[in-house]
């Protein structure tokens, strides 16, 4: 653990630049995203007496707000003191030798590491979907989160508990058997991570046949969603032959709706003193002509439904005051070039 | 006490994760209070309880009557529920900061907050939440105090496999912290993972 590495190594020294250091890497991602680089290292060196960048060489600026004009696929950041920052453009230094005078942070190519005193120490990702665990956001909106998880996860499957839902991640043309779970898991985990504020909690009785939920609790201001999560496509099982053992079109999130709307009126007196929101959330993975055993699908066929939305028959979310309109993923396949 | 708390967990939130939610304030006082008693203090030397809810987070009336009051006196700002300090609120932190019974709490409140710099704060929010004391009350049926005497002897124990756990000899309480919660994170989520995998 890198923070018990740098106080063995530099003790409260080490630590005070720690801090100095992840702080501002936290503050540099709120305004930049780390994936659009090659390479970023940001350090604060131990000893401000030592120069071990010609800092002649670098632009310094007291505000972050325009450092993505000044960053390019390269570069290096030393934290200064008073707010400032000195930025070198195309440069990466050797992250082992800086490490000796200084604590430094290093993104490259999605991987991040902590440099103490010569030795790398990874950085663990906690969060799929997202470029760095300095750079996750926190929301205090669900409808905020759930769109962040559609664009950064459920689209393209950055994450990997929602690999699992696959039948063959490599194509994502079909689920793979019970996907609900792993669907589940993966929403909930992200919304653990990324929602301030509340409590996040997967519902435990499911199976293939009964809603999947998820129940959201803002404990302080007496606030509740209740997520039921569907999914459409089809669900095979891979073998020899394979077989397809659900498939779900969009009456399967009318359905959802309805089994959603039910479930408020009946919440409403288990939670009488809480404002509850009912959130129907869709993970679609609809195809055109689909045939079990195929592993390629063309363009025109994977994404046929990707601007079609439901056409819910009761428009729940017009009718009752509780109820958010449903939210649809759609998940893109890999399509044949 | 409390009011210094609130003060000094926003404006060091502030600093890089927009401030802080309600319920934030109380998880880290409540990690904070956990923080001194690693350090030998008593519960009594905190001040104030907490007691746990059935949705497995800390809950202190002292806390929450503390923010009511800095929200009355205009000490606190609020955006999409993220707390920041005014101008008027900052002042106070720094004026609260010097006096002497506070002093030795912002080690505390200073290690607690660093765990949110190494990990996302619902991380530190589930790992808490799977202290056994914590744990406990989440399936009660009503909220009841925390740190009790068992609960702290529990605690207790579970401090000095943490102090062997982190191996260096620092005051700096961010490295116990961190290990601590990083520790507990890692059991929280590897046991979801591996539930999901149907394991």
């Amino acid at each position: 653990m890198y923070v018990t590495k740098i106080a063995a190594n530099h003790g409260e020294t080490g630590l005070d630049a720690l801090r100095t250091l992840l702080e501002r890497v936290h503050q540099i991602y709120a305004h930049i995203d780390p994936a659009d680089y090659k390479s970023i290292v940001i350090f604060r060196l131990l000893n401000d007496k030592t120069s071990p960048l010609d800092i002649s060489k670098a632009k310094v600026v007291n505000d972050m707000t325009g450092m993505a004009v000044d960053l390019t696929p390269k570069s290096t950041i030393q934290i200064l003191d008073g707010g400032r920052l000195a930025l070198w453009r195309n440069d990466t230094p050797d992250t082992s030798q800086l490490s000796h005078s200084a604590i430094v942070y290093s993104f490259t190519n999605t991987a991040e590491q902590i440099y103490t005193a010569g030795e790398a120490c990874e950085i663990p990702r906690f969060v799929h979907g997202i470029s760095s665990v300095f750079a996750v956001p926190g929301f205090t909106s669900l409808r905020d989160a759930l769109e962040h998880y559609r664009t950064s996860v459920a689209t393209y499957c950055g994450c990997k508990l929602l690999e699992k839902a696959w039948s063959r991640p490599a194509d994502r043309i079909f689920f793979g058997r019970a996907p609900e779970s792993k669907l589940r898991d993966s929403l909930t985990q992200y919304l653990s991570n990324v929602l301030r504020g509340a409590e996040v909690r997967a519902e435990q009785n499911m199976d293939e046949d009964h809603p999947v939920d998820i129940k959201v609790t803002w404990v302080f201001a007496r606030r509740l969603a209740l997520i039921e999560i569907k999914w459409l496509g089809w669900s095979i099982d891979d073998g020899t032959p394979p077989r397809v053992l659900k498939k779900w079109t969009d009456k399967r999130a009318r359905d959802g709706a309805r089994q959603l709307a039910e479930y408020l009126e009946w919440n409403k007196t288990r939670a009488p003193n809480h404002i509850t929101r009912g959130w129907l959330v869709i993970y679609d993975a609809r195809r055109k002509k689909l045939q079990p055993g195929m592993n390629a699908i063309t363009k025109s066929n994977g994404r046929a439904y990707r601007q079609r939305d439901i056409a819910f028959t009761i428009k729940y979310d017009e009718k009752r005051d509780d109820f958010e309109p449903p939210v649809r993923f759609f998940m893109e396949p890999v399509c044949s070039p | 006490m409390a009011a210094y708390d609130c003060l000094e967990i926003i404006a060091r939130l502030h600093r890089f994760a927009k401030g802080a939610t309600v319920s934030e304030l109380h998880l880290f006082a409540y990690l904070g209070c956990l923080l001194s008693l690693y350090k030998g203090r008593t519960t009594t030397d905190w001040s104030y309880d907490f007691a746990g809810t059935r949705h497995g987070g800390p809950y202190s009336r002292a806390i929450q009557d503390a923010l009511d009051a800095m929200q009355n006196n205009g000490w606190t700002r609020i955006s999409d529920d993220f707390i920041s300090l005014s101008d008027e609120g900052q002042q106070q932190c720094r004026e609260l900061s010097e006096l002497s019974q506070n002093a030795d709490r912002t080690q505390f409140l200073a290690a607690a907050c660093s765990t949110a710099l190494t990990m996302p704060i619902g991380r530190v929010r589930g790992a808490l939440a799977s202290e056994v004391d914590l744990k406990t009350t989440s399936v009660a049926e009503n909220a009841r105090p925390l740190l009790d005497a068992t609960s702290c002897s529990l605690l207790h124990d579970q401090f000095a496999v943490l102090s062997e756990a982190v191996g260096v000899s620092v005051h700096d309480l961010m490295v116990p912290a961190v290990v601590w919660i990083t520790h507990l994170a890692n059991a929280v989520f590897e046991e979801r993972d591996a539930t999901s995998d149907g394991t």
